[in-house]
């Protein structure tokens, strides 16, 4: 308890995330100590026995959904469009609950959807389901439609300005850290009008860099949320393609399924029925597309696992103590300190986290015995660290959702605070009982081995795509290896923050 | 038989302990001093065990308006007398007491209620 009368200064928020509070209790000693040990001893046996497969050999397990009625009913356009009217609808009514509503962030819809249903639902069913977001993204929707209604606008669609190679997806991720930011750091991320004018100010962005760069390159390149739900989906078990027919040497119409490029959802949608297909593949295999990596989607990648992360540390003992020390030594800051503190330690996570891949990335480039320049193997190797993202999601965020998720139960009936009771779910009583600290432990613990052992797993099959030789494969793969289970410990260390002390 | 009898306690302490989980908690009564809105010491962590009966006892040097997050337990408190606020610790979880003031202050929670599973 040596911590709790360190916090002489009255300046810690209660809560790290943007929005409500978390009741987790730590993990106990045990079980940190027993995730630790099976982390070491299990990712060991994947990489020395288990993995073998060879990607460009062998072809991974897949099955294609639509064969069943049901997915295609699902996977098809109508339903789409159902989808995408009720998020339109859902984000006009989030806008407009924060114009109009109580400004109580618990008695308006705005605050609970969007940081909780919209931000960690929607990364739940993109690393869990697939990608959902390119589906339904309102955004697109509203305007995809509106160039429809507008051919002539739509006529002058060569004229625009062609997205420059160089510039990557630096937007996006420039944009996600400003996102973090307000997420993490922000007072006002709870206050529904500054949500709502968040939003507005979102979407008047968006559609002017739609309207400049064409709707697909902006949201590949400068929409963070596009690009991060897409990053998580390359863990989900489906995916979809469009079937290229060609012909081969001898003439026959032989079916050629691209199997490199995972199609975005707009050109399923836009493809014949016949060549669309709706894949259920092994988790993670997504991530095994390296081939279309930049340098500025490693840079995107470890941005993300880094944000993650820094939100945990945020919750810990030791973050505080940082805090308070800095708080007492820098006066000269006033009102803004508890900001610009907390500013200071997303940002340097980041460049942290960055400096950290880059010398584990030249460790395993000098490893290789062909030659494979440090940005090579940069790019081959961040997308197997998603996984790690994923596990650190649902170990911080599942209860999260389960307990303060239930709100929206209520707020739907009365999303503005007006005392409505549309469904009559009005004064539903949130369970805080639904899951229980030792429910929560045993998934954080088992998200982040298991997340850990699945990245592990990656990145071996990518060495073994890259270089051949297993010997090698597995001499190049120890660099990565230390850095995944530092990363995982230190995930663990956080999960079980304050006991360990 | 040298671990006849501590076998047997044991067995008798695993039995006791399978009852005590499935039976009520017990009661617990935890303190709360609060002066000039900040509790003593600074938010510490009061720890009690699922399904426990407790009793917050609490008591203020100035008239507040405190809130327990989760279980959603709001009572005023009048200085210099002992409030007393029961509930049952069905969720396991660690909640913070805050002191809700008129304005929108920046808030720190008095202190911590952790309720540990059996």
């Amino acid at each position: 308890m040596e911590w709790a009368w360190i916090g002489v200064v009255a300046c810690s928020p209660a809560s790290a995330h943007g929005f409500g509070l978390r009741y987790d209790l730590p993990l106990p000693l045990f079980l940190w100590i027993i995730g630790a040990a099976s982390i070491v001893i299990l990712s060991f046996l994947f990489v020395a026995i288990f993995v073998r497969w060879n990607p460009r050999t062998e072809a991974p397990a897949e099955v294609n959904l639509l064969r069943w009625k049901t997915a295609r009913v699902v996977g098809g356009q109508p339903s789409r469009f159902i989808a995408r009217l009720f998020a339109v609808g859902a984000l006009i009514v989030i806008i407009v609950a924060g114009m109009i509503g109580d400004q109580t962030p618990t008695r308006n819809l705005a605050p609970t959807a969007i940081w909780i249903g919209w931000w960690v639902g929607v990364s739940y069913l993109s690393a869990f389901i697939g990608d959902v977001w390119c589906v339904i993204n309102p955004w697109a929707a509203l305007f995809e439609w509106y160039e429809k209604s507008f051919p002539i606008q739509s006529a002058s669609r060569t004229a625009r300005i062609a997205w420059p190679r160089t510039l990557g997806v630096w937007p996006a991720t420039g944009f996600f850290i400003a996102f973090a930011w307000i997420e993490l750091v922000w007072d006002g991320r709870s206050i529904p009008s500054n949500l709502a004018w968040l939003a507005i100010g979102f979407s008047v962005i968006s559609w002017a860099g739609m309207r400049l760069f064409g709707r697909n390159i902006w949201l590949r390149h400068a929409d963070p949320f596009a690009l991060a739900f897409s990053v998580l989906a390359g863990f989900a078990p489906t995916e979809m393609r469009i079937e290229t027919r060609a012909s081969n040497a001898r003439g026959g119409g032989v079916s050629i399924v691209d199997p490199g490029q995972p199609v975005d959802c707009d050109r399923y949608y836009r493809a014949p029925e016949s060549s669309r297909r709706w894949i259920l593949r092994p988790p993670g295999a997504g991530l095994l597309h390296t081939k279309n990596v930049t340098p500025s989607l490693v840079v995107f990648v470890i941005v993300m696992l880094s944000t993650v992360t820094f939100d945990g540390l945020m919750a810990t003992p030791l973050w505080q103590r940082i805090e308070n020390a800095l708080y007492e030594a820098l006066p000269v800051l006033g009102d803004f300190r508890l900001t610009v503190i907390n500013t200071f330690g997303l940002l340097s996570s980041c460049a942290i986290f960055l400096a950290i891949y880059r010398v584990v990335t030249t460790l395993v480039a000098k490893a290789s015995p062909k030659f494979m320049t440090v940005e090579a193997a940069s790019q081959a190797f961040v997308l197997a660290l998603v996984p790690i993202a994923i596990a650190y999601l649902v170990a911080h965020y599942l209860s999260y959702l389960f307990i303060q998720g239930q709100l929206l139960i209520r707020l739907v009936s009365d999303p503005f605070g007006f005392g409505w009771n549309i469904f009559g779910s009005a004064h539903f009583r949130p369970d805080i009982g639904i899951v229980g600290a030792r429910f929560v432990w045993y998934t954080s613990l088992f998200a982040i081995v298991v997340g850990h052992v699945v990245a592990i797993s990656l990145a071996h099959i990518i060495a073994l795509h890259n270089l051949d030789d297993p010997r090698a494969a597995v001499r190049s793969q120890f660099p990565m290896l230390l850095l995944m289970v530092g990363y995982t410990m230190m995930s663990l260390w956080i999960v079980a923050q304050p006991i360990v002390e | 038989m040298r671990f006849g009898c501590s076998t047997r306690t044991l067995l008798i302490a695993a039995f006791l302990g399978t009852l005590s989980r499935h039976a009520l908690g017990e009661g617990r009564i935890v303190e709360l001093a609060i002066r000039a809105g900040e509790a003593s010491p600074k938010a510490s962590v009061l720890s009690v065990s699922q399904n426990d009966e407790v009793v917050l006892r609490i008591t203020s040097d100035r008239p507040l308006h405190i809130h327990l997050h989760g279980y959603d337990i709001e009572s005023d408190i009048l200085p210099n007398i002992v409030t007393s606020l029961r509930f049952t610790a069905t969720a396991t979880g660690r909640f913070p007491i805050e002191v809700h003031y008129k304005q929108d202050r920046k808030r720190q929670p008095l202190a911590y209620i952790e309720v540990r599973p059996r």
